[in-house]
């Protein structure tokens, strides 16, 4: 059985490092990038069973990847990542397609809960 | 539904009420309100609305249970939560959950009217996308398959029984007797019908470009790979694909595709990892691919995987009993298409149908039809009209009245003596070659009878 991939994309070192730390023991394999450029071209010549991204970024925010994400593979599943956290953006990920919207800063456990939920479908339909 | 959309307000708060009623009622909706969780479910019991706005916090029963059960029990209604204690938590659960918004109070009557506006908008494309899709399964449904001869049964009896069983179905039968159509049938009636139907024509892509067409390819894996493109199997993913003249496959692309088959999972062009391929396969052929199997031109181990639930469809000769239901079947499709009102066929036409052998098979049949309409005068299609290829006449449509007058003498004439000639053949073989017995049979004068039998040279044993 494979390993199922994770893919981060946050612009601070410190998020990519502790995501990486809490999901590679629980067996995942995890790549990051540290702009949405960089994420969409890691999604280009990868798959990913899961992608993480956070919503302030400076050169495309969250909104635009998961946008763009959304356009290329409908099938897709995100989870936005943030400090930012508003009702405002958390329904607008939603309703973009995001399955769930995580506030910093979060637990470990509050992180595999919600890639666990996703890789198990029982996000929303 | 359009305008008289029906709204249910659930919220503890009477002031809240008694605004949504303001803002809501002048626009036409059908409102009805309610004051709690509990009543708000039993009004929905008793009739549907196609929308409902509850409050989140609630004694007794809260907004995300009302949620989930409207959700559960009656799907095809839209909520949308409305709270004066909005959080980034209830948010993200109430999208979950299935609703379409989330309103912080205090709202304004714009926003109110503009999610609503929105959410009924959705609602009623939604419905509209599932009636064409209902009328696309119509389309494809067996109905559609013109056919009540015993052979024809036969295949729909096929057709039923794998359909909705997922396994691999491999069509064969001649060019033109609808190997594609039985394919959309099978998938219609499949588990997979809303998912796609993608086509793979064998027959037409070029060996060189066939991987990147089933597999696509990734920016800059070779020259001309300008863009990050998906394949058709990635397009097909969650339905059916279907190979049609899959005998054209060169032996590398044949292992490729078993390979699919088999992992159910491929790779793009340039593409690091594997991506899954949930198909369902159906493959058509008008070669014999067990002698391919022989000559060692198409592989033994996909045949047999693909060989799992054979069709043969029949060649249109073999089932002349149904060539008038497809000639009517044609003749109304096309009088539709042209905007002409041909509803008739001639007993005369009609028998030069039934007499052709039709190597090209339904779709042969199918565009001489076409063309027979599209040269018709008036309603009835008579046999002038009529031009079967295997008498090596006409292929095109004549471009200039000139042209037109020309073939409709050429062809007045090869129409008129192929019927008169099966007319004597069958007037003397139904009265044992007493040319008297069968002059007076069809009614005619017997120097004349005797007259035509002399001029097709037609005598017992040429017309065997």
């Amino acid at each position: 059985m494979n390993k199922p991939r994770i893919l981060v994309i946050d612009d601070e070192d410190i998020v990519r490092i502790s995501c990486r730390k809490c999901l590679v023991p629980e067996g995942y394999e995890v790549d990051v990038a540290a702009s949405g450029v960089e994420g969409m071209r890691l999604l280009d010549n990868n798959s990913y069973d899961v992608v993480l991204t956070d919503l302030k970024m400076p050169d495309m925010d969250g909104m635009e990847v998961l946008t763009k994400i959304k356009q290329r593979l409908p099938e897709a599943k995100v989870i936005i990542i943030t400090g930012y956290g508003t009702v405002e953006t958390a329904v607008k990920a939603l309703k973009l397609g995001a399955l769930n919207y995580i506030e910093k800063p979060f637990t470990p456990d509050d992180l595999l809960a919600a890639v666990k939920e996703a890789l198990d479908g029982s996000g929303r339909c | 539904m359009l305008n008289k959309s029906s709204i249910l307000v659930i919220d503890d708060e009477e002031i809240i009420r008694t605004s949504c009623k303001k803002i809501l009622s002048p626009e036409g909706y059908d409102l009805e309100l309610s004051s709690n969780g509990k009543d708000g479910i039993k009004t929905l019991q008793k009739r549907p609305f196609d929308l409902v706005l509850a409050d989140l916090i609630m004694p007794d029963m809260d907004g995300i249970e009302v949620l989930k059960s409207v959700k559960e029990n009656w799907p095809d209604t839209e909520v949308i939560i409305i709270t004066g204690y909005g959080t980034v938590k209830t948010a993200v659960e109430a999208l979950k959950f299935g609703a379409y918004d989330y309103i912080e109070k205090p709202f304004t009557p714009e926003l109110v009217l503009n999610v609503v506006g929105r959410c009924l908008e959705r609602k009623r494309l939604l419905f509209e996308n599932l009636r064409l899709k209902q009328e696309i399964h119509a389309l494809y449904s067996m109905e559609n398959i013109v056919g009540t001869s015993m052979v024809m049964q036969r295949a729909f009896r096929l057709i039923a029984t794998v359909a909705p069983a997922g396994s691999t179905v491999l069509i064969s039968g001649e060019s033109g007797t609808g190997k594609e159509l039985v394919a959309r049938a099978v998938h219609y009636n499949s588990p997979r019908r809303d998912q796609p139907f993608v086509v793979v024509d064998c027959g037409t892509i070029p060996d060189n470009l066939m991987e990147s067409e089933l597999f696509g390819h990734i920016k800059g894996s070779f020259t001309g790979a300008v863009t990050t493109q998906k394949g058709l199997i990635e397009l097909a993913n969650g339905g059916t694909i279907f190979f049609d003249e899959i005998g054209n496959l060169s032996l590398p692309m044949q292992a490729k595709l078993l390979r699919v088959l088999q992992e159910k999972e491929f790779r793009p062009i340039g593409g690091k990892n594997p991506v899954k391929a949930d198909l369902r396969f159906i493959a058509a052929t008008n070669n014999d691919l067990e002698g391919m199997v022989k000559d060692g031109t198409f592989r033994g181990d996909l045949f047999y995987r693909l060989n799992v639930f054979p069709i043969k469809l029949p060649p249109l000769r073999e089932r002349k009993e149904d060539i008038p239901a497809l000639a009517h079947h044609f003749l109304q499709k096309y009088s539709i298409e042209t905007g002409k009102e041909v509803t008739h066929i001639s007993a005369e036409a009609m028998k030069r149908l039934i007499l052709s052998d039709w190597p090209g098979n339904v779709r042969e049949l199918e565009n001489t039809i076409h063309r027979a309409i599209i040269l018709c005068k008036g309603k009835t299609l008579r046999p002038e009209y009529i031009t079967i290829s295997d008498r090596k006449e006409i292929e095109d449509i004549p471009k200039s009245s000139e042209e037109l007058k020309e073939i409709k003498k050429v062809l007045r004439l090869k129409s008129t003596e192929d019927v008169e000639k099966a007319f004597l053949l069958n007037a003397l073989n139904r009265n044992d070659w007493n040319i008297t017995k069968a002059a007076e049979d069809v009614g005619m004068q017997r120097t004349n009878f005797q007259a035509l039998i002399k001029r097709y040279k037609i005598s017992k044993s040429s017309s065997a």
